[in-house]
């Protein structure tokens, strides 16, 4: 009996034995002019990744963090800012902020204890603005300790439709101005002014719905000079960017459009069509004037990048990580 | 150490006086002789039970499992996936290869399943609770109810004409305690079954948490719970062949929802929920010569409040609360020999009404369904039975529908009760109030999920002298059109779509066998199953998300004199996690090893059971859910006293 028992306890032993991980080989983005790829992944699923395209060659890096660092980026990354030789990766629901050596993508740091972070801009060397989506304060970062050394607190939430003026020297609430419902990208353009689109809001929102629209306004005196309205209540515009010359916009309205800033209604035909995919993210190249579009395919597949020239000719296309959103251009 | 550790601290004070109360309770009831009831004739008509038989859980394992939650039973059952986020979180399981909410729970067959959600948190019933599962993968589910498109798990109370009143304490390892109270009060008529249990937990285990940078050791954060529960079963007897029962559940929870691996350096977090549920049940059965006559009416309420803030700031506040109305008429009849018919009528009526209390965003739903099932069995050969079954189920959203049923049995042996089952069934499930109303994302426009199942099994038994094998194994395919899913869309929020047909097919082998050994009795329970799942609109053909490809469990009792052990082997292979085809990523593959010890004694008229035991002996480091750990090794120690 005692002789079957040590047989049976030695086959438990055996079949619990485990693996070693493999370990994926090391790559490295070196000093390589690109762009970065923020694959935002999927809410609870922290499959968030980074890629990144090098100009040099036009190949894809996909899996760039996991592969460096050998940890996941995190649940949601939302947005990545290059400041000097780091890159700041915002993780949105795992409520931090990722600090990587841009040309290694190595750990380099993080600001933790955030609540749900979105995008980052430098102010200057020592200090960032960090807005965030639950909290309605904008967080002041000192990049030197990679702390939150303050906060301004806004009145504005997510469903509102507020353009928010900050003292920059002072972390100081300023103004506010009143554009359209839910106002989800800004640019500048040639002339120093302000265009804000207004995604409208969504049906059965407690909040309400509205018409999408896209709003110039004077950041000299924050009146608004023009309001271009779309005209179908279901659509839903994100995205705005702005070329080279800053003369024309482009945004993501199922399809990418183009606007002069110089047009007096909203040019509604199509420059780059959607077909069968779906355009989530957009960004022109201010060197090159290229523009790139992601398509998150269904929302859980890896998805696709397309390169194409400022006349709308597809130049190239890429392999990303599930739902590519932003890109963060590396010179 | 640990747990020894754990007593010495944090064993609160309120949990002794409990205990010692109840003892010395169970003292005085001691005193009091047994109530020995006359001998009773049941009459009625004997079922076919070749099918059946397989799907019922022994009760060795129930028994074994009486102080876990229903989910950490389940999981030693063939093609069962379990999906747990964590002890005392919620838990849902997969039949087959198909989802959650493609799994209808019932207790004493009334549904469990929220109207709301479609699904039962498994993690909110404890094996204590009920006296029989069983577990239903074929056609023959429809008899109990449509909707079961991987299966059907059947919670049942039977009555207990004795007297005895037995109180239990457990004590575990992270702060965990556990007091159970179960007391029997019968006469010849009338049979009373109270049982109240409360069960708290820090739940605090320690985890290597590779998933942040750098990589350390952490304490599970924000992850304590508390359950509540009563039930009530009142059983009348009011002649041989007619009864009466009552059933009456409370059930009260408040747990509080750990981060995933990934996000515990984010801002102060607060995110908890707690559940309230009640139900209650009124039963009348009738034993005729040749069959049965049942009805059932009852009410079920339940409430959710979700809460999750950080940094103090309110995020999410929501409010589900859901009504539901049940009746069942069953009737049952043996007209010759050789041909049974069986009928019964299910009419539900549920309410739901969801409230987000910071955005404001609000819904109510009502829905009526009501379903037939006729089902006529024959033997047309001496050992060939063929049953035609249907249910035609009627609702006020999807009119009428179908769910018909062929199954044909051969037996090799009659009398031993050996044979060949072979069934071919469509089942439907119409999409829950939140897959169709919730805001924002609901899709009032979804189609009812409709599977085509189809099953061949074999069952062997074997009784000789102390040696007894029970032995099946079978094969399934399942097809599932208009899988519904939650996406997410444009508009940055998820909508539910019909998106999927997925097929699903499968090996099964179940083996129990029993034999003794001079005084030793040894009992083997063993279970495996081969599951390949996959959407048919992928090229890939990848396997499901959390559903493991093979399964294997294996529990071996030995009980010498008034000593008991349990050895139990649980073994998943690897999970994909990866929700895009093209990914290949998996959460890896475990086996976990449970020890058990028991002892038994009896004092006078009071017997004392202490069992202790070691779950996760070899410390293994897994996950059922994606980032979120389950706990390494931990101790447990239970001591029952039984007037």
């Amino acid at each position: 009996m005692i002789k079957y028992f040590l047989y049976f306890l030695f086959i438990l032993i055996f079949i619990s034995c485990k693996k070693k991980d493999k370990i994926n080989p090391i790559s490295t983005v070196s000093n390589s002019t690109g762009v970065f790829i923020v694959n935002e992944g999927n809410f609870q699923w922290a499959n968030a990744s980074l890629s990144f395209i090098d100009f040099k060659d036009n190949t894809i890096q996909n899996d760039l963090f996991q592969s460096v660092n050998n940890a996941p980026l995190g649940d949601v990354a939302q947005s990545m800012t290059i400041i000097d030789s780091l890159a700041y990766i915002v993780v949105n629901n795992s409520g931090k902020i990722y600090i990587i050596n841009k040309n290694t993508c190595k750990y380099s740091g993080k600001i933790i204890n955030l609540t749900s972070p979105r995008y980052l801009l430098k102010i200057n060397k020592q200090k960032a603005y960090l807005t965030d989506y639950k909290d309605k304060r904008v967080a002041v970062i000192n990049l030197l300790s990679n702390t939150i050394s303050g906060y301004i607190d806004i009145t504005s939430w997510s469903f509102d439709n507020k353009v928010i003026v900050i003292d920059s020297e002072n972390d100081l609430l300023q103004d506010s101005i009143s554009v359209g419902k839910q106002p989800n990208s800004i640019v500048i353009d040639k002339d120093n002014k302000l265009w804000i689109l207004c995604d409208g809001g969504f049906y059965g929102s407690s909040y309400g719905q509205e018409n999408a629209k896209l709003i110039k306004v004077n950041p000299e005196n924050y009146l608004i000079e023009k309001t271009l309205i779309f005209s179908d209540l279901n659509m839903s515009p994100t995205e705005l960017s702005v070329n080279k010359t800053k003369d024309t916009l482009f945004y993501i309205n199922n399809g990418i459009f183009r606007q002069s800033i110089y047009e007096e209604s909203l040019n509604t035909s199509i420059f780059i069509n959607q077909d069968n995919k779906i355009f989530y993210g957009l960004s022109v190249d201010t060197a090159s004037s290229k523009i790139y579009v992601s398509d998150v395919v269904d929302y859980v597949s890896n998805g696709n990048l397309y390169v194409y020239s400022q006349s709308g000719q597809l130049l190239n296309s890429y392999k990303a990580g599930v739902n590519p959103g932003e890109f963060c251009f590396m010179y | 150490m640990e747990l020894l550790i754990s007593i010495y601290y944090n064993f609160n004070l309120k949990n002794l006086l409990l205990f010692v109360s109840l003892c010395l309770c169970g003292k005085y009831l001691s005193a009091q002789d047994t109530l020995k009831i006359k001998e009773v004739n049941i009459f009625g008509y004997k079922k076919d039970t070749i099918a059946h038989n397989f799907n019922r859980i022994d009760s060795v394992i129930i028994q074994n499992s009486k102080f876990t939650s229903i989910d950490d039973l389940l999981k030693n059952m063939p093609s069962l996936s379990v999906r747990n986020y964590g002890n005392g979180s919620m838990a849902t399981v997969s039949i087959r290869g198909a989802g959650a909410f493609h799994t209808k729970v019932l207790w004493n067959e009334m549904s469990l399943n929220s109207p709301m959600s479609g699904q039962t948190d498994l993690s909110q019933i404890p094996v204590f609770f009920t006296d029989n599962i069983s577990l239903h993968t074929d056609g023959q589910s429809l008899n109990l109810s449509e909707g079961g498109l991987g299966g059907l798990i059947s919670f049942e109370n039977t009555p207990s004409w004795e007297n005895s009143v037995s109180v239990s304490q457990e004590i575990a390892s992270f702060n965990t305690y556990g007091n159970y109270v179960k007391c029997n009060l019968s006469n010849t008529k009338l049979s009373e079954k109270l049982k109240f249990y409360y069960k708290s937990s820090l739940n605090n285990f320690t985890y290597n948490n590779y998933a942040i940078l750098p990589a350390q050791q952490m304490k599970l954060q924000n992850s304590k719970f508390h359950q509540i529960g009563l039930m009530n079963e009142l059983y009348y007897k009011i002649n041989s062949a007619n009864m009466l029962s009552l059933f009456v559940w409370y059930n009260s929870s408040i747990r509080e929802i750990p981060p995933i691996m990934t996000n515990v350096e984010s801002a102060k977090y607060d995110e908890n929920q707690s559940d309230n549920n009640f139900r209650f049940l009124l039963n009348y059965d009738k034993k005729l010569s040749k069959g049965n006559f049942d009805y059932k009416i009852g009410s079920s309420f339940s409430e959710i409040d979700y809460y999750l803030a950080q940094n103090n700031n309110t995020s999410y506040n929501t409010n589900i609360k859901s009504y539901e109305i049940f009746e069942k008429i069953s009737f049952e009849y043996k007209f010759f020999q050789t041909l049974n018919l069986s009928l019964n009528n299910i009419t539900n009526y549920k309410k739901g009404l969801y409230t987000e209390i910071i955005n404001g965003n609000n819904f109510s739903a009502s829905k009526f369904e009501s379903s037939v099932y006729i089902n006529i069995s024959k033997d047309i050969l001496k050992k060939v039975n063929i049953e035609i079954a249907t249910r035609e189920l009627y609702s006020n959203n999807y009119g009428i529908s179908h769910c018909p049923l062929v199954l044909l049995k051969y037996y090799f042996n009659k009398k031993k009760n050996n044979g060949l089952v072979i069934s071919a069934s469509n089942n439907i499930k119409e999409p829950s109030m939140n897959d169709m109303y919730f805001i924002p994302g609901g899709n009032i426009n979804l189609k009812a999920e409709n599977s085509k199942n189809s099953d061949l099994f074999t069952f062997l038994t074997y009784n000789k002298n102390n040696f007894n094998v029970n032995y099946k194994i079978g094969c399934f395919y399942n097809y599932i059109q208009n899988w519904i899913m939650w996406k997410p869309s444009a508009y940055g929020f998820w909508t539910a779509e019909n998106i999927n047909n997925v097929v699903s097919n499968g090996l099964e082998n179940s083996l129990n066998l029993s034999f003794n050994i001079k005084t030793i009795k040894i009992n083997l329970i063993s279970n495996y199953s081969y599951i390949s799942s996959y959407s048919n609109n992928t090229k890939d053909k990848n396997q499901l998300i959390y559903i493991p490809k093979n399964t294997f469990n294996s529990t071996l009792y030995l009980k010498f004199k008034n000593f008991a052990l349990n050895y139990s082997i649980h073994s998943e292979s690897k999970r994909s996690i990866s929700l895009s085809s093209e990914d290949e990523k998996y959460l890896e593959s475990f086996v976990l090893n449970d020890f058990g010890f028991k002892f038994n004694s009896k004092i006078r008229t009071v017997a004392y059971e202490i069992k202790t035991g070691i779950n996760n002996l070899f410390n293994y480091q897994y996950q059922l859910v994606v980032w979120r750990p389950m706990s390494g090794r931990n101790f447990f120690i239970i001591l029952t006293i039984t007037i």
